[in-house]
């Protein structure tokens, strides 16, 4: 033991109790005063550039040759991937982009990522998290962060959203339930059980039907715990009965049409493409426009290790298709200048390629792209080698693209946040100078006009 | 001489109780100095009850005993639960008393079955389980209905649902990486009532493959992670928070970066997997041939046929925990600290309590463990307590638990250490540590309605006048929901480490193309079948996939989720499960289940397909209810399976205007219980 301290000893404690307050009384619902208010405060840095994120994160590992960073006449690592003219004069993206590629002017291109693990799950942990995995704790990822950082965003809405993530989304982390992101495990489908199950929903008529039966229901259930809602007057108790008011409001307001694709005319969904990514990024936008603030949505079999060149086209041209209307789309409505959309993946892959025509892990160097919410389109950053090898210069990690997120969206990076434990923690990774913790990794400015 | 005493004690039979594991066969002798041999059981009306070789238990006025003997015997009668309880009640009395707070009321009947069921086996009774204590006249019910849950199926499930959150027990962290055989061992800990400090042991000390020792799950869990998996076992088995240590001086404790790295050292050897230029080549070598063999059984097979998958296999068999003697710790790249330069070796030093010497181990490593599970170990035991306590009464003595850092700023430091001495007088026997916890008064009162407030938590005053209140975890609300719909929902256990060992377990240059193919397809069936799946599909509920139409199946499923206990399923349960909704945690923190609330819950319970399940005319609670046992009418039934109690007169007359007394009627009244609080909340 170094420094022997009394003070510092109950620092720990009070934020377990801070947070065991929160859980005891039941103050997670939505629009709850103490979600980012009470507990999470802490005034933006700057005035925020976006109000919105979208992520698309390509779990698997993109290929950074086949996308945002080609060699043109390199046939060597290229294989059969061709080149397109980008709008940007002088950088070609892959041919497997062509739709992008026409939009690069609102496209800031990120060619000089770097992360220190190859491995899949570490490495989509850390690209969500900033954080390196450890056992110890889950770090929250960027949509609770924002929650956390700036206070909820509005009343009835959750915060934000994920969407085809699947099992292993560090979601709110450390964080408590409230923050936690809503998870939508299908666009086609929306918010899981916000149709009841039983009712033939191709028919239109079961609404009314329900709505009678479900209120039938739910005014006995009220008359029969009357008794104990008058005996038991816990907050925990109260704070359910609020839940389920809450969920009746939701079930019945505009706000459950949002998750609804249904909604929408089949040609815009045909435009996006029928596939998880499109209708995903269609979801997204309906949901940014409703007023989410953060939106991930997952696109995944990147791993390509056999067959890269094969299964490329529909790889990307489902990024493609969906992407481009995406960005079109927040344009048109007049979204794109308050929402950054980001392009990322957990690590790149080989320039060489493999016995199985596939490519195989890379974390040395690999793309990201930003577009909306403040960036400059039209630039390249960062550059690769003459193979895509390795970075040129220094390199950006993971922490450094969440620190941009978070600069964009007006977050403080040394706004220190205390795990249950009592352990503190910041948004884009920390570090102690002296005693005092402060944020580890800075945006890459130079993305913004 | 041995001979006449037994003689002389045989014909008292007696009926069986349950046996301490700390009692022993030993020599008795009576104060004419007539000697037998037989196990303590326990003392009643003066009488010893010793159980003779022969299993007969017989009993023996303790006056005539020799005075070693009775020495004996008031030591574990103090260690008798009812002895502990008495004690434990006394403290928790004395406390209420000194700081003016009254006790809360005593649990009715009706209180106390419910609660027992779901804390000690993880559910609500079932109908007639609920009417068999409330109709018994026996004064000693309750300890009795204790007793018995305590070894009953349900004990093991729940039990494991706890280990399951503090162990963070996941079915599999990759295709191949499959712990099946880990998590039945918990399981079988449980059942078995290892000794706490051995459970420990073997987790720490485990060495091989998960099938040849499946404790070593535990650090397999963690591959990649050894220093992480060693500040998760200090903060869940010592209480003690070192995590930030690993990376910097502790900001707030005082831990230093040389403290964890110290500790580390003990088990710097310990790898999770085989490696090495030999073993590497022979990996190549061997996967050639065996891609060899598949290609001339099908010529045809494509670069993602058998042998990519079968890849994988080969990787799980590389699972495997040693201790490497090439391997010692060294500081890391980063160090800053004047105590140590990047690269210098570490020397084992333990965090506090005496130092170890080595040498008298088998390896550093058993060093560590035996420092570890100590009786003189400052921390091991507290913690344990301070968790069984929580377990029981819904707070901690001291919270947080995985920070204990002084016993006197807890909410009663005599209970505390007295709780501390009593676990390891017990010799870390879990179960009776909980049974007497559960005989004790202070368990059997009712929750308390109000808090515990922020400040009472923090200023140390919450004195347990009570349990707290709570809200049923997942696992209990799932696995109520079972109780409701089949007549016997512990049917189905997963028990798949079998067949799982037939298929993964091979020496590499042993195993055929043909075999690796006939292998990688029964891996697939198998763990499609038991592993992959349990999740309620996305899908909209199918009308054909009723509860009781699949009977014939091994399984029975229900909107596609199977209807086994939360003990059974995939570990955790698929995200999108009404598990995973409910607060069941994805098992990569330390208790990471919560029990807060969320609008995707009550969609669960409103529009969610388990309570259309409830509601079908073939659940158990449809056919109790038109069934001959009880005196009431149907309504009263459901009451009594839902709630476990009878309905009041006022609760009468509100359903006998409000429902219609036919299927629907009943359906909604089933509906409506279980989406009250009261069905939500234990009181």
């Amino acid at each position: 033991m170094r420094t022997p301290s009394i003070t510092r000893e109950t620092e720990s404690r009070r934020h377990f109790i801070e947070r065991l307050a929160r859980a005891t009384l039941g103050v997670s619902v939505a629009g709850s005063p103490f979600a980012g208010k009470v507990f999470g405060q802490g005034a933006p840095a700057a005035a925020p550039l976006a109000d919105h994120c979208i992520l698309l994160l390509m779990t698997g590992g993109m290929p950074h040759l086949d996308t945002f960073d080609p060699k043109p006449g390199k046939t060597e690592v290229m294989g059969p991937t061709g080149v397109v003219d980008s709008a940007i004069t002088g950088e070609p993206f892959a041919d497997t982009i062509p739709l992008l590629a026409k939009q690069a002017g609102k496209l800031a291109v990120i060619r000089n990522m770097y992360q220190k693990t190859a491995d899949h799950q570490q490495a989509t942990y850390t690209m969500r998290t900033s954080y390196a995995m450890i056992p110890s704790i889950v770090h929250p990822t960027m949509g609770p962060w924002a929650q956390q950082l700036l206070g909820r965003k509005n009343a009835t809405l959750p915060d934000s959203v994920t969407i085809g993530s699947g099992v292993g989304h560090p979601g709110a982390g450390f964080m408590a339930p409230e923050f936690s992101p809503m998870p939508v495990d299908s666009a086609d489908r929306g918010v899981q059980n916000m149709k009841p199950s039983g009712y033939d929903l191709k028919r239109t008529d079961w609404i009314p039907e329900y709505e009678a039966t479900l209120k039938r229901r739910l005014d006995l259930a009220a008359k029969l715990d009357e008794t104990f809602q008058q005996e038991v007057k816990h907050e925990k108790v109260a704070a359910y009965t609020q839940f389920y008011d809450e969920t009746l409001k939701f079930l019945r307001s505009e706000d459950l049409k949002l998750f609804d694709l249904n909604e929408e005319k089949d040609e815009v969904r045909d435009r996006y493409g029928r596939t998880p990514i499109g209708q995903g990024c269609l979801l997204a936008k309906r949901l940014v426009k409703g007023g989410v603030r953060f939106v991930e949505v997952t696109h995944g079999n990147w791993d390509t290790h056999i067959d890269n060149f094969e299964r490329l086209p529909d790889l990307a041209g489902r990024l493609d298709m969906a992407a481009s209307n995406l960005i079109a789309d927040l344009e048109a409505e007049g979204l794109l200048g308050r929402t950054l959309v980001v392009i990322a993946t957990e690590f790149g892959r080989t320039p060489h390629i493999n016995g199985n025509e596939g490519r195989d892990h890379h974390s040395l160097a690999f793309s990201c792209v930003l577009a909306g919410g403040g960036v400059k389109g039209g630039q390249i950053i960062g550059k690769t080698d003459a193979t895509g090898d390795r970075t040129e210069g220094e390199p950006y990690e993971p922490k450094h693209l969440n620190a941009t997120i978070a600069h964009a969206l007006g977050m403080d990076l040394n706004k220190v946040i205390y795990s249950p434990s009592g352990r503190p923690f910041t948004v884009s990774t920390h570090k102690m100078e002296g005693e005092k913790v402060v944020s580890d990794a800075g945006p890459i400015l130079e993305a913004f006009s | 001489m041995g001979r006449r005493l037994a003689g002389l004690l045989a014909g008292c039979l007696l009926a069986w109780t349950p046996l301490l594991s700390h009692a022993e066969l030993r020599q008795w002798t009576d104060q004419d100095g007539r000697s037998v041999e037989a196990e303590y059981i326990k003392v009643e009306a003066g009488q010893v009850h010793l159980r003779l070789p022969d299993a007969r238990v017989v009993p023996f006025p303790f006056a005539r005993l020799s005075a070693a003997d009775q020495e004996y015997v008031r030591k574990l009668f103090k260690l008798s639960p009812a002895s502990l309880a008495a004690e434990v009640d006394a403290l928790v009395n004395k406390k209420l008393a000194a700081e003016k707070v009254t006790p809360n009321p005593r649990t009715t009947d009706e209180q106390f079955v419910r609660r027992a069921y779901l804390e000690i086996t993880g559910t609500i009774p079932n109908f007639n389980q609920t009417l068999d204590f409330l109709e018994s006249t026996d004064p000693e019910k309750r300890r009795k209905l204790v007793d018995t849950l305590l070894d009953s199926p349900g004990y093991v499930s729940h039990s494991f649902n706890w280990y399951a959150d503090l162990l963070r027990l996941v079915s599999r962290t990759n295709d191949f990486y499959i712990f099946e055989h880990y998590l039945d061992w918990v399981k079988e800990s449980i059942r078995e009532n290892k000794p706490y400090d051995q459970f420990v042991r073997e987790l720490v000390t485990a060495e091989g493959r998960m099938w040849d020792d499946p404790a070593a799950g535990y650090f397999i869990r963690d591959r990649g992670m050894a220093l992480g998996n060693l500040a998760t076992t200090v903060t869940i088995f010592l209480g003690t928070e070192i995590t930030c240590a690993e990376c910097h001086d502790h900001p707030f404790e005082d831990w230093t970066q040389m403290d964890f790295y110290s500790l580390a050292a003990f088990l710097g050897q310990r790898q999770d997997r085989i490696y090495g230029k030999e073993w590497g080549e022979k990996l190549t070598r061997e996967r050639g041939r065996i891609e060899a063999e598949q290609r001339k059984r099908d010529p045809s097979l494509g670069p993602e046929g058998y042998v990519q998958p079968f890849r994988l296999v080969i990787s799980a068999n590389e699972q495997q925990v040693w201790d490497d003697p090439q391997k010692a710790l060294k500081l890391p790249n980063t160090y800053k600290y004047d105590d140590g330069k990047p690269g210098d070796l570490v020397e084992p030093r333990t965090l506090f309590g005496d130092p170890v010497d080595i040498s008298k181990y088998e390896s550093p490593r058993h060093a560590f463990a035996a420092w570890l599970t100590a009786k003189e170990n400052p921390m091991f035991a507290k913690t344990a307590v301070n968790r069984l306590w929580k377990r029981a009464f819904g707070l901690a003595l001291h919270e947080p638990m995985g920070n204990v850092q002084d016993i006197q700023k807890s909410q009663n430091p005599e209970l505390f250490t007295f709780l501390e001495s009593a676990f390891k007088d017990l010799n870390f026997n879990v179960k009776e540590m909980l049974r007497a916890i559960y005989y004790t008064e202070a368990w059997q009162r009712q929750a308390t309605l109000e808090g515990p407030t922020l400040v009472e938590v923090e200023g140390n005053r919450y004195h347990f006048p009570g349990p707290v209140l709570k809200r049923m975890s997942s696992q209990q609300l799932w696995d109520s929901f079972l109780t409701l719909t089949l007549p016997d929902p512990m049917r189905f256990k997963r028990d798949v480490s079998g067949p799982l060992t037939e298929l993964i377990k091979f020496e590499v240059e042993n195993i055929t193309g043909e075999d690796s193919v006939r292998r990688l397809e029964a891996l697939n069936q198998l763990m499609s079948r038991t592993i992959y799946n349990g999740a309620p599909s996305l899908e909209l509920w199918r009308e054909e996939s009723t509860a009781t139409d699949t009977e014939t199946d091994s399984y029975l499923k229900f909107s596609g989720s199977y209807l086994a206990r939360a003990s059974e399923l995939p570990q955790p349960a698929p995200s999108g499960h009404f598990l995973r909704a409910w607060g069941q945690g994805d098992r990569s923190l330390v208790d990471g289940a919560s029990d807060n609330g969320s609008i995707p819950q009550i969609l669960t319970m409103i529009n969610g397909p388990f309570t259309q399940m409830l509601i079908k005319p073939d659940s158990l609670i449809f056919k109790t209810a038109g069934g001959e046992r009880g005196t009431g009418d149907k309504m009263e039934k459901i009451f009594l399976s839902i709630l476990n109690r009878y309905p009041q007169g006022k609760e009468k007359a509100i359903c006998s205007r409000a429902i219609r007394s036919d299927d629907e009627g009943y359906g909604d009244l089933i509906w409506a219980l279980v989406n009250t609080r009261e069905f939500l909340f234990i009181r």
